[in-house]
Protein backbone atom coordinates (compact mmCIF):
# COMPACT_ATOMS: atom_id res chain seq x y z
CA UNK A 1 0.00 0.00 0.00
CA UNK A 2 1.30 3.42 -0.72
CA UNK A 3 1.91 5.94 2.10
CA UNK A 4 0.47 8.80 2.14
CA UNK A 5 1.26 12.84 1.06
CA UNK A 6 -1.18 14.42 3.49
CA UNK A 7 -1.31 18.35 1.96
CA UNK A 8 -3.35 21.51 3.12
CA UNK A 9 -2.82 25.09 2.20
CA UNK A 10 -4.92 27.89 -0.24
CA UNK A 11 -5.65 28.28 -3.47
CA UNK A 12 -2.04 27.97 -4.85
CA UNK A 13 -2.34 24.31 -3.98
CA UNK A 14 -6.16 23.46 -3.78
CA UNK A 15 -7.78 21.17 -6.64
CA UNK A 16 -10.56 23.01 -7.20
CA UNK A 17 -9.19 26.22 -7.50
CA UNK A 18 -11.07 28.45 -10.20
CA UNK A 19 -9.71 31.74 -11.57
CA UNK A 20 -11.54 34.60 -10.43
CA UNK A 21 -10.11 37.00 -13.25
CA UNK A 22 -10.80 34.09 -15.63
CA UNK A 23 -13.57 32.51 -15.13
CA UNK A 24 -13.86 30.76 -18.16
CA UNK A 25 -10.26 29.58 -18.26
CA UNK A 26 -9.37 25.64 -18.58
CA UNK A 27 -7.03 24.75 -15.31
CA UNK A 28 -7.56 21.56 -15.14
CA UNK A 29 -3.62 20.81 -14.77
CA UNK A 30 -2.57 18.61 -11.96
CA UNK A 31 -1.16 20.53 -8.82
CA UNK A 32 1.93 20.19 -7.04
CA UNK A 33 0.56 18.13 -4.14
CA UNK A 34 -0.32 15.42 -6.83
CA UNK A 35 2.72 15.67 -8.95
CA UNK A 36 4.48 15.41 -6.30
CA UNK A 37 3.04 12.40 -4.73
CA UNK A 38 3.47 11.13 -8.14
CA UNK A 39 7.26 11.40 -7.72
CA UNK A 40 7.04 10.34 -4.36
CA UNK A 41 5.20 7.50 -5.45
CA UNK A 42 2.68 7.93 -2.59
CA UNK A 43 -0.87 8.50 -2.59
CA UNK A 44 -2.27 12.21 -2.34
CA UNK A 45 -4.87 13.36 -0.06
CA UNK A 46 -5.08 17.11 -0.94
CA UNK A 47 -7.10 18.71 2.18
CA UNK A 48 -6.46 22.61 0.57
CA UNK A 49 -9.71 24.76 -0.47
CA UNK A 50 -8.99 28.43 -1.79
CA UNK A 51 -9.37 31.35 0.08
CA UNK A 52 -8.78 29.97 3.64
CA UNK A 53 -6.17 30.93 6.16
CA UNK A 54 -3.62 28.81 8.61
CA UNK A 55 -6.13 28.00 11.23
CA UNK A 56 -8.24 25.75 8.68
CA UNK A 57 -4.43 24.96 7.21
CA UNK A 58 -3.16 23.37 11.19
CA UNK A 59 -6.92 22.26 11.23
CA UNK A 60 -7.64 20.24 8.66
CA UNK A 61 -3.92 18.57 9.16
CA UNK A 62 -4.37 18.03 12.73
CA UNK A 63 -7.71 16.67 12.25
CA UNK A 64 -6.58 14.06 9.10
CA UNK A 65 -3.21 13.25 10.94
CA UNK A 66 -5.04 12.05 14.05
CA UNK A 67 -7.83 10.58 12.59
CA UNK A 68 -4.83 8.07 11.30
CA UNK A 69 -4.59 5.33 13.66
CA UNK A 70 -1.20 3.80 12.36
CA UNK A 71 0.93 7.10 11.71
CA UNK A 72 3.36 4.71 9.63
CA UNK A 73 0.94 4.98 6.95
CA UNK A 74 2.14 8.26 6.43
CA UNK A 75 5.14 9.04 4.10
CA UNK A 76 5.01 13.32 4.26
CA UNK A 77 2.91 15.91 5.58
CA UNK A 78 3.32 19.43 3.93
CA UNK A 79 1.65 22.80 5.48
CA UNK A 80 1.73 25.43 2.68
CA UNK A 81 0.56 28.36 4.65
CA UNK A 82 -1.36 31.34 3.32
CA UNK A 83 -1.46 35.01 4.33
CA UNK A 84 -2.16 35.71 8.73
CA UNK A 85 -4.97 38.12 8.40
CA UNK A 86 -7.71 35.16 6.95
CA UNK A 87 -9.79 34.24 9.32
CA UNK A 88 -11.30 30.54 8.99
CA UNK A 89 -13.93 29.28 10.86
CA UNK A 90 -17.04 26.09 10.60
CA UNK A 91 -20.75 25.90 10.44
CA UNK A 92 -22.07 23.02 10.88
CA UNK A 93 -18.79 20.99 10.16
CA UNK A 94 -18.18 22.93 6.72
CA UNK A 95 -15.06 25.06 6.64
CA UNK A 96 -16.22 28.63 5.73
CA UNK A 97 -13.71 31.57 5.46
CA UNK A 98 -14.38 35.35 5.05
CA UNK A 99 -14.16 34.80 1.57
CA UNK A 100 -16.57 32.53 1.02
CA UNK A 101 -19.07 33.25 3.44
CA UNK A 102 -19.45 37.57 3.28
CA UNK A 103 -18.81 37.92 -0.41
CA UNK A 104 -19.37 34.82 -1.90
CA UNK A 105 -16.19 35.45 -4.40
CA UNK A 106 -12.54 34.95 -4.83
CA UNK A 107 -10.00 37.55 -3.74
CA UNK A 108 -12.88 39.65 -2.30
CA UNK A 109 -12.33 38.94 1.61
CA UNK A 110 -9.67 41.79 1.92
CA UNK A 111 -12.26 44.17 1.39
CA UNK A 112 -13.67 42.90 4.83
CA UNK A 113 -10.37 44.16 6.69
CA UNK A 114 -9.85 47.23 5.03
CA UNK A 115 -13.11 49.31 4.53
CA UNK A 116 -14.87 50.74 7.54
CA UNK A 117 -17.89 48.65 6.98
CA UNK A 118 -17.00 46.32 9.56
CA UNK A 119 -16.07 47.21 12.78
CA UNK A 120 -12.88 46.56 14.87
CA UNK A 121 -14.99 43.34 16.34
CA UNK A 122 -15.54 41.94 12.96
CA UNK A 123 -12.56 41.08 12.51
CA UNK A 124 -10.78 41.05 15.86
CA UNK A 125 -7.00 41.79 16.72
CA UNK A 126 -4.29 42.97 14.67
CA UNK A 127 -2.07 42.31 12.09
CA UNK A 128 1.10 41.61 14.44
CA UNK A 129 -1.43 39.72 16.79
CA UNK A 130 -2.45 37.43 13.52
CA UNK A 131 1.25 37.02 12.46
CA UNK A 132 1.66 35.89 16.51
CA UNK A 133 -0.59 33.57 15.51
CA UNK A 134 0.57 32.39 12.63
CA UNK A 135 3.67 31.73 14.39
CA UNK A 136 2.21 29.52 16.60
CA UNK A 137 0.58 27.40 14.29
CA UNK A 138 3.98 26.84 12.40
CA UNK A 139 4.78 25.47 16.01
CA UNK A 140 2.31 23.42 16.40
CA UNK A 141 2.26 21.69 13.45
CA UNK A 142 6.14 20.81 13.98
CA UNK A 143 5.14 19.88 17.59
CA UNK A 144 2.36 17.44 16.59
CA UNK A 145 4.57 15.76 13.62
CA UNK A 146 7.84 15.32 15.68
CA UNK A 147 5.65 13.91 18.23
CA UNK A 148 4.38 11.16 15.79
CA UNK A 149 7.92 11.12 14.01
CA UNK A 150 6.25 12.02 11.17
CA UNK A 151 8.15 13.13 7.90
CA UNK A 152 7.31 16.89 7.43
CA UNK A 153 7.79 19.93 5.99
CA UNK A 154 6.70 23.69 6.10
CA UNK A 155 6.73 26.55 3.87
CA UNK A 156 4.90 29.63 3.75
CA UNK A 157 3.62 29.39 0.02
CA UNK A 158 2.45 33.21 -0.43
CA UNK A 159 3.77 36.31 1.78
CA UNK A 160 2.24 35.69 5.27
CA UNK A 161 1.47 39.57 6.23
CA UNK A 162 3.12 42.10 3.63
CA UNK A 163 0.10 42.79 1.13
CA UNK A 164 -1.83 43.65 4.32
CA UNK A 165 0.61 46.24 5.01
CA UNK A 166 0.82 47.50 1.62
CA UNK A 167 -2.70 47.60 1.08
CA UNK A 168 -4.92 45.14 0.19
CA UNK A 169 -6.28 44.74 -3.60
CA UNK A 170 -9.79 44.09 -4.01
CA UNK A 171 -9.53 41.37 -6.62
CA UNK A 172 -6.01 40.76 -8.33
CA UNK A 173 -4.36 43.57 -9.94
CA UNK A 174 -7.33 45.72 -9.82
CA UNK A 175 -6.34 48.93 -9.82
CA UNK A 176 -8.12 50.27 -6.47
CA UNK A 177 -6.35 49.95 -2.90
CA UNK A 178 -7.49 50.88 0.77
CA UNK A 179 -4.58 51.71 2.96
CA UNK A 180 -3.76 49.21 5.86
CA UNK A 181 -5.35 49.17 9.04
CA UNK A 182 -5.63 53.00 10.49
CA UNK A 183 -3.41 52.14 13.30
CA UNK A 184 -0.74 51.04 11.36
CA UNK A 185 0.37 54.73 10.94
CA UNK A 186 4.21 54.16 10.11
CA UNK A 187 4.20 50.80 8.11
CA UNK A 188 7.89 50.44 7.80
CA UNK A 189 8.25 50.29 11.88
CA UNK A 190 4.91 47.52 12.02
CA UNK A 191 7.19 46.02 9.18
CA UNK A 192 10.26 45.78 11.73
CA UNK A 193 8.19 45.11 14.74
CA UNK A 194 7.13 41.75 12.70
CA UNK A 195 10.21 40.79 11.37
CA UNK A 196 11.48 41.08 15.04
CA UNK A 197 9.01 38.88 15.85
CA UNK A 198 9.41 36.27 13.37
CA UNK A 199 13.02 36.00 14.59
CA UNK A 200 11.69 35.19 18.31
CA UNK A 201 11.24 32.14 16.43
CA UNK A 202 14.14 31.24 14.98
CA UNK A 203 15.96 29.14 17.34
CA UNK A 204 12.38 26.65 17.47
CA UNK A 205 11.79 26.10 13.95
CA UNK A 206 13.66 23.47 12.77
CA UNK A 207 14.79 25.01 9.27
CA UNK A 208 15.52 21.53 8.30
CA UNK A 209 11.79 21.25 7.04
CA UNK A 210 10.74 24.98 6.45
CA UNK A 211 11.16 25.53 2.99
CA UNK A 212 12.17 29.01 3.03
CA UNK A 213 12.60 30.15 7.02
CA UNK A 214 12.31 32.52 7.86
CA UNK A 215 9.49 33.35 5.51
CA UNK A 216 10.20 37.35 4.24
CA UNK A 217 13.54 37.92 2.32
CA UNK A 218 14.55 40.84 4.37
CA UNK A 219 15.69 38.08 7.00
CA UNK A 220 17.27 35.77 4.30
CA UNK A 221 14.27 33.80 3.86
CA UNK A 222 11.24 33.75 1.46
CA UNK A 223 7.62 33.05 0.35
CA UNK A 224 7.81 29.92 -1.81
CA UNK A 225 5.86 31.79 -4.77
CA UNK A 226 7.52 34.13 -4.91
CA UNK A 227 11.14 32.24 -4.54
CA UNK A 228 10.25 29.16 -6.68
CA UNK A 229 9.01 31.47 -9.62
CA UNK A 230 11.59 34.08 -9.51
CA UNK A 231 9.15 36.57 -8.48
CA UNK A 232 10.99 39.00 -6.48
CA UNK A 233 11.63 41.29 -9.55
CA UNK A 234 8.66 42.82 -11.24
CA UNK A 235 7.81 42.12 -14.57
CA UNK A 236 9.90 39.74 -14.66
CA UNK A 237 9.98 37.46 -17.65
CA UNK A 238 10.24 33.89 -15.94
CA UNK A 239 7.60 35.09 -13.07
CA UNK A 240 5.37 35.35 -15.89
CA UNK A 241 6.20 31.93 -17.63
CA UNK A 242 5.32 30.39 -14.17
CA UNK A 243 1.41 31.89 -13.44
CA UNK A 244 -1.81 32.23 -15.03
CA UNK A 245 -1.80 35.82 -16.25
CA UNK A 246 -0.84 39.25 -15.72
CA UNK A 247 -4.08 39.43 -13.62
CA UNK A 248 -3.98 36.33 -12.06
CA UNK A 249 -0.30 35.45 -10.30
CA UNK A 250 -1.68 31.66 -9.13
CA UNK A 251 0.49 28.84 -10.67
CA UNK A 252 -0.09 27.55 -14.04
CA UNK A 253 0.69 24.16 -14.89
CA UNK A 254 4.74 24.99 -15.46
CA UNK A 255 4.28 27.28 -11.80
CA UNK A 256 3.08 24.08 -10.44
CA UNK A 257 5.50 21.65 -11.57
CA UNK A 258 8.50 23.64 -10.18
CA UNK A 259 6.49 23.88 -6.84
CA UNK A 260 7.06 20.36 -6.64
CA UNK A 261 10.31 20.40 -8.19
CA UNK A 262 11.26 22.45 -5.15
CA UNK A 263 9.10 20.63 -2.65
CA UNK A 264 11.14 17.49 -4.05
CA UNK A 265 14.34 18.95 -3.44
CA UNK A 266 13.50 19.88 0.11
CA UNK A 267 12.35 16.31 1.30
CA UNK A 268 15.13 14.56 -0.61
CA UNK A 269 17.79 17.04 0.88
CA UNK A 270 16.24 16.39 4.47
CA UNK A 271 16.04 12.24 3.53
CA UNK A 272 20.11 12.16 2.25
CA UNK B 1 13.13 24.75 41.52
CA UNK B 2 10.71 23.13 39.13
CA UNK B 3 8.33 24.81 37.25
CA UNK B 4 4.59 24.39 37.98
CA UNK B 5 2.67 26.04 34.65
CA UNK B 6 -0.94 26.87 34.94
CA UNK B 7 -3.82 28.40 32.62
CA UNK B 8 -6.80 29.25 32.80
CA UNK B 9 -9.57 31.81 33.43
CA UNK B 10 -11.69 33.24 36.39
CA UNK B 11 -11.34 30.24 38.17
CA UNK B 12 -7.52 30.25 38.43
CA UNK B 13 -6.41 33.36 37.72
CA UNK B 14 -4.84 35.10 40.67
CA UNK B 15 -5.57 38.43 39.27
CA UNK B 16 -9.17 37.28 40.03
CA UNK B 17 -11.89 40.53 40.91
CA UNK B 18 -15.45 39.72 41.78
CA UNK B 19 -17.67 42.16 39.54
CA UNK B 20 -20.59 41.24 41.53
CA UNK B 21 -18.53 42.60 44.46
CA UNK B 22 -15.71 44.89 43.22
CA UNK B 23 -15.15 46.19 46.79
CA UNK B 24 -14.31 42.76 48.38
CA UNK B 25 -10.85 41.66 48.95
CA UNK B 26 -10.42 38.39 47.11
CA UNK B 27 -6.56 38.54 47.39
CA UNK B 28 -6.68 34.44 48.95
CA UNK B 29 -4.43 32.22 47.54
CA UNK B 30 -5.63 30.60 44.55
CA UNK B 31 -5.48 26.72 43.64
CA UNK B 32 -2.05 26.81 41.28
CA UNK B 33 -0.62 28.50 44.13
CA UNK B 34 -1.32 26.71 46.90
CA UNK B 35 -0.83 23.54 44.64
CA UNK B 36 2.79 24.86 43.99
CA UNK B 37 3.29 25.52 47.61
CA UNK B 38 2.62 22.12 48.76
CA UNK B 39 4.96 20.92 45.54
CA UNK B 40 7.74 22.98 46.29
CA UNK B 41 7.31 24.17 42.78
CA UNK B 42 7.75 27.79 41.01
CA UNK B 43 4.11 28.92 40.22
CA UNK B 44 3.87 30.34 36.58
CA UNK B 45 -0.14 31.05 36.75
CA UNK B 46 -0.87 32.25 33.06
CA UNK B 47 -4.56 32.50 33.75
CA UNK B 48 -6.87 35.61 33.05
CA UNK B 49 -10.40 35.91 33.84
CA UNK B 50 -13.13 35.68 31.02
CA UNK B 51 -10.63 33.95 28.28
CA UNK B 52 -11.37 31.15 26.33
CA UNK B 53 -9.53 27.99 25.23
CA UNK B 54 -7.66 29.61 22.45
CA UNK B 55 -5.81 31.79 25.19
CA UNK B 56 -5.25 28.89 27.56
CA UNK B 57 -3.71 26.94 25.28
CA UNK B 58 -1.39 29.66 23.36
CA UNK B 59 0.04 30.79 26.84
CA UNK B 60 1.00 27.44 27.82
CA UNK B 61 2.73 26.77 24.72
CA UNK B 62 4.60 30.10 24.77
CA UNK B 63 5.39 29.13 27.82
CA UNK B 64 6.71 26.06 27.59
CA UNK B 65 9.05 26.95 24.04
CA UNK B 66 10.05 29.93 26.29
CA UNK B 67 11.36 27.46 28.31
CA UNK B 68 15.04 26.36 26.63
CA UNK B 69 15.43 23.32 29.24
CA UNK B 70 11.97 21.38 29.44
CA UNK B 71 13.27 19.19 32.09
CA UNK B 72 12.39 22.73 34.19
CA UNK B 73 9.14 21.62 34.30
CA UNK B 74 7.35 19.96 36.72
CA UNK B 75 3.94 20.10 35.35
CA UNK B 76 1.58 21.65 33.48
CA UNK B 77 -1.75 21.95 34.17
CA UNK B 78 -4.58 23.60 32.01
CA UNK B 79 -8.01 24.47 33.77
CA UNK B 80 -10.36 24.49 30.31
CA UNK B 81 -12.87 27.24 30.21
CA UNK B 82 -16.08 27.74 27.92
CA UNK B 83 -15.63 27.33 24.30
CA UNK B 84 -18.05 29.95 22.80
CA UNK B 85 -14.73 32.64 24.03
CA UNK B 86 -13.28 33.83 21.72
CA UNK B 87 -9.81 35.30 22.33
CA UNK B 88 -7.64 37.81 20.27
CA UNK B 89 -4.39 39.71 20.28
CA UNK B 90 -2.87 43.05 19.59
CA UNK B 91 0.31 43.27 19.19
CA UNK B 92 0.88 47.08 18.13
CA UNK B 93 0.24 49.74 20.33
CA UNK B 94 1.59 47.73 23.17
CA UNK B 95 5.16 47.62 22.48
CA UNK B 96 6.74 49.68 19.75
CA UNK B 97 8.52 52.54 22.54
CA UNK B 98 8.97 49.77 24.83
CA UNK B 99 12.48 47.52 24.65
CA UNK B 100 12.16 44.36 22.94
CA UNK B 101 12.52 41.04 25.13
CA UNK B 102 13.29 37.95 23.41
CA UNK B 103 10.54 36.22 24.56
CA UNK B 104 7.57 34.79 22.11
CA UNK B 105 4.59 36.86 22.99
CA UNK B 106 6.02 38.98 25.20
CA UNK B 107 4.02 41.86 24.27
CA UNK B 108 1.12 40.49 22.79
CA UNK B 109 -2.36 42.34 24.46
CA UNK B 110 -4.50 39.14 24.78
CA UNK B 111 -8.69 39.99 24.65
CA UNK B 112 -11.73 38.17 24.43
CA UNK B 113 -15.20 38.62 24.10
CA UNK B 114 -17.91 35.88 25.56
CA UNK B 115 -19.02 34.83 22.03
CA UNK B 116 -16.94 33.99 18.96
CA UNK B 117 -18.15 36.44 16.31
CA UNK B 118 -17.90 33.47 13.79
CA UNK B 119 -19.17 30.24 13.01
CA UNK B 120 -21.33 28.04 15.35
CA UNK B 121 -21.01 26.00 18.81
CA UNK B 122 -20.65 22.74 16.74
CA UNK B 123 -17.07 24.41 15.26
CA UNK B 124 -16.61 25.94 18.69
CA UNK B 125 -16.66 22.70 20.87
CA UNK B 126 -14.26 21.02 17.72
CA UNK B 127 -11.96 23.99 18.19
CA UNK B 128 -11.63 23.42 22.00
CA UNK B 129 -11.17 19.41 21.44
CA UNK B 130 -8.15 20.79 18.59
CA UNK B 131 -7.12 22.76 21.76
CA UNK B 132 -7.30 19.69 24.11
CA UNK B 133 -5.43 17.50 21.83
CA UNK B 134 -2.65 19.78 21.14
CA UNK B 135 -1.65 20.22 24.54
CA UNK B 136 -1.65 16.66 25.25
CA UNK B 137 0.35 16.89 21.59
CA UNK B 138 2.75 19.34 22.74
CA UNK B 139 3.50 17.64 26.45
CA UNK B 140 3.82 14.36 24.97
CA UNK B 141 6.63 15.46 22.56
CA UNK B 142 8.41 17.06 25.32
CA UNK B 143 7.68 14.53 27.59
CA UNK B 144 6.25 16.37 30.30
CA UNK B 145 3.95 15.56 32.99
CA UNK B 146 0.64 16.99 32.46
CA UNK B 147 -3.00 17.22 33.37
CA UNK B 148 -5.64 18.84 31.94
CA UNK B 149 -9.85 19.08 32.41
CA UNK B 150 -12.72 21.21 31.57
CA UNK B 151 -13.15 23.41 35.02
CA UNK B 152 -16.58 24.81 34.10
CA UNK B 153 -18.77 22.89 31.16
CA UNK B 154 -17.72 23.50 27.67
CA UNK B 155 -21.09 25.00 26.69
CA UNK B 156 -24.49 24.25 28.51
CA UNK B 157 -24.64 27.99 29.58
CA UNK B 158 -24.77 28.89 26.05
CA UNK B 159 -27.22 26.00 25.19
CA UNK B 160 -29.28 26.67 28.10
CA UNK B 161 -29.22 30.78 27.02
CA UNK B 162 -26.04 33.34 28.38
CA UNK B 163 -27.24 35.16 31.30
CA UNK B 164 -25.41 38.52 31.84
CA UNK B 165 -22.58 39.05 33.44
CA UNK B 166 -22.85 39.84 37.05
CA UNK B 167 -20.94 43.01 36.39
CA UNK B 168 -23.72 43.96 33.75
CA UNK B 169 -26.41 42.91 36.22
CA UNK B 170 -24.59 45.60 38.86
CA UNK B 171 -24.20 48.88 36.35
CA UNK B 172 -27.23 47.87 34.41
CA UNK B 173 -29.68 46.52 36.55
CA UNK B 174 -31.13 43.43 36.35
CA UNK B 175 -34.13 43.69 33.98
CA UNK B 176 -32.00 46.22 31.61
CA UNK B 177 -29.11 43.29 31.89
CA UNK B 178 -31.41 40.80 30.56
CA UNK B 179 -32.85 42.82 28.04
CA UNK B 180 -29.23 43.75 26.36
CA UNK B 181 -28.12 40.16 26.49
CA UNK B 182 -27.42 38.78 23.24
CA UNK B 183 -29.35 35.58 22.79
CA UNK B 184 -28.10 32.09 22.40
CA UNK B 185 -27.96 30.06 20.72
CA UNK B 186 -28.46 32.58 17.78
CA UNK B 187 -31.36 32.11 16.17
CA UNK B 188 -29.82 31.49 13.30
CA UNK B 189 -28.18 27.91 14.70
CA UNK B 190 -29.93 24.79 14.84
CA UNK B 191 -31.61 22.96 17.38
CA UNK B 192 -28.75 21.83 19.59
CA UNK B 193 -29.82 18.16 21.11
CA UNK B 194 -27.61 16.96 24.19
CA UNK B 195 -27.14 13.70 21.77
CA UNK B 196 -25.63 16.47 18.68
CA UNK B 197 -23.52 17.70 21.57
CA UNK B 198 -22.10 14.60 23.08
CA UNK B 199 -21.28 13.00 19.58
CA UNK B 200 -18.95 15.92 18.90
CA UNK B 201 -17.05 15.53 21.98
CA UNK B 202 -17.55 11.76 21.56
CA UNK B 203 -15.76 11.77 18.22
CA UNK B 204 -12.56 12.73 19.83
CA UNK B 205 -12.55 9.59 22.55
CA UNK B 206 -10.29 7.37 20.99
CA UNK B 207 -7.54 10.26 20.77
CA UNK B 208 -7.98 12.16 24.07
CA UNK B 209 -5.58 10.63 26.85
CA UNK B 210 -8.56 10.08 29.40
CA UNK B 211 -6.25 9.31 32.19
CA UNK B 212 -4.73 12.84 31.63
CA UNK B 213 -8.14 14.18 31.42
CA UNK B 214 -9.93 14.78 34.06
CA UNK B 215 -13.52 14.36 33.71
CA UNK B 216 -13.47 13.38 29.76
CA UNK B 217 -15.74 13.73 28.24
CA UNK B 218 -17.05 16.65 30.25
CA UNK B 219 -21.06 15.75 30.61
CA UNK B 220 -22.27 14.38 33.26
CA UNK B 221 -24.75 12.55 30.73
CA UNK B 222 -22.15 11.09 29.08
CA UNK B 223 -19.94 9.93 31.88
CA UNK B 224 -17.84 12.75 32.56
CA UNK B 225 -17.65 16.06 34.41
CA UNK B 226 -16.77 19.49 34.61
CA UNK B 227 -14.52 20.15 37.53
CA UNK B 228 -16.59 23.07 39.31
CA UNK B 229 -19.50 20.60 39.88
CA UNK B 230 -17.76 17.48 40.95
CA UNK B 231 -15.22 19.32 43.24
CA UNK B 232 -18.19 21.61 44.62
CA UNK B 233 -21.33 19.51 44.24
CA UNK B 234 -24.06 19.28 42.22
CA UNK B 235 -26.48 20.64 44.39
CA UNK B 236 -26.27 24.42 44.85
CA UNK B 237 -26.95 23.77 48.53
CA UNK B 238 -23.53 21.62 48.77
CA UNK B 239 -21.56 23.60 46.53
CA UNK B 240 -22.69 26.99 48.15
CA UNK B 241 -19.94 27.27 51.08
CA UNK B 242 -17.21 27.62 48.19
CA UNK B 243 -18.95 29.86 46.41
CA UNK B 244 -18.07 33.53 47.26
CA UNK B 245 -21.46 34.38 47.32
CA UNK B 246 -25.14 33.77 45.50
CA UNK B 247 -24.40 36.75 43.30
CA UNK B 248 -20.71 34.64 42.25
CA UNK B 249 -20.03 31.44 41.63
CA UNK B 250 -16.70 31.61 41.94
CA UNK B 251 -14.30 29.73 44.25
CA UNK B 252 -13.96 31.17 47.91
CA UNK B 253 -10.63 30.90 49.55
CA UNK B 254 -12.45 27.80 51.28
CA UNK B 255 -13.34 26.83 47.56
CA UNK B 256 -9.76 27.61 46.45
CA UNK B 257 -8.45 24.76 48.96
CA UNK B 258 -10.88 22.42 48.20
CA UNK B 259 -10.03 22.80 44.45
CA UNK B 260 -6.15 22.19 44.84
CA UNK B 261 -6.97 19.06 47.19
CA UNK B 262 -8.76 17.21 45.02
CA UNK B 263 -6.67 18.64 42.04
CA UNK B 264 -3.42 17.51 43.86
CA UNK B 265 -4.82 14.07 45.08
CA UNK B 266 -5.94 13.26 41.10
CA UNK B 267 -2.60 13.91 40.29
CA UNK B 268 -0.81 12.38 42.81
CA UNK B 269 -2.52 9.12 41.71
CA UNK B 270 -1.85 9.33 38.04
CA UNK B 271 1.88 10.24 38.38
CA UNK B 272 2.12 8.13 41.80
CA UNK B 273 3.55 11.14 43.59
CA UNK B 274 4.56 10.46 46.66
CA UNK B 275 4.94 13.59 49.34
CA UNK B 276 3.90 11.98 52.55
CA UNK B 277 5.56 13.69 55.44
Amino acid sequence: MKKKLIVSGCSFTSNHFRSAVHPEMDLSWPRWPELLAKELNMECVNLAISGQGNDFILGTLQDYVLGIKDKSEIGLVIAAWSQCFRLDYQEGNKWESWIMDQLGGFGQFQHHITTNEYNEFQMRGDIEGWVRKSLRLYMNFQIMCERYDIPYLQTQMIPLYIDYLRGLFIVDKKLETWRARQQIVDIGKADESILEAIMEYDNLINHDNFLGWPISKKLGGFSLNLKAFKGYEKDDEEYMKCIISDTDSHPNALGNKILAKHFKEKYEKINS
Amino acid sequence: MKKLIVSGDSYTSKTFRSEAHPEMDVSWDKWPALLAKEWGLECINLARGGVGNEYIYATIQDEIMNTKDKSEIGMVVAGWSQCHREDFTLGFDNHFNQPRRQLLNYATHWQSVRIHEHGDLIYWINKSCRNFLSLQILCERYNIPFIHFSMIHPYNNYVQGLEPTEEDVLTLGKEAAFDMQIQTPRPSEPNYTAEKLHNIVLAYDNQIDNTKFLGWPMDKDIGGYSLNYEVFGWTRRNAKRYYISDNDQHPNAKGQVKLMQWIKEKIENIYNINTEK
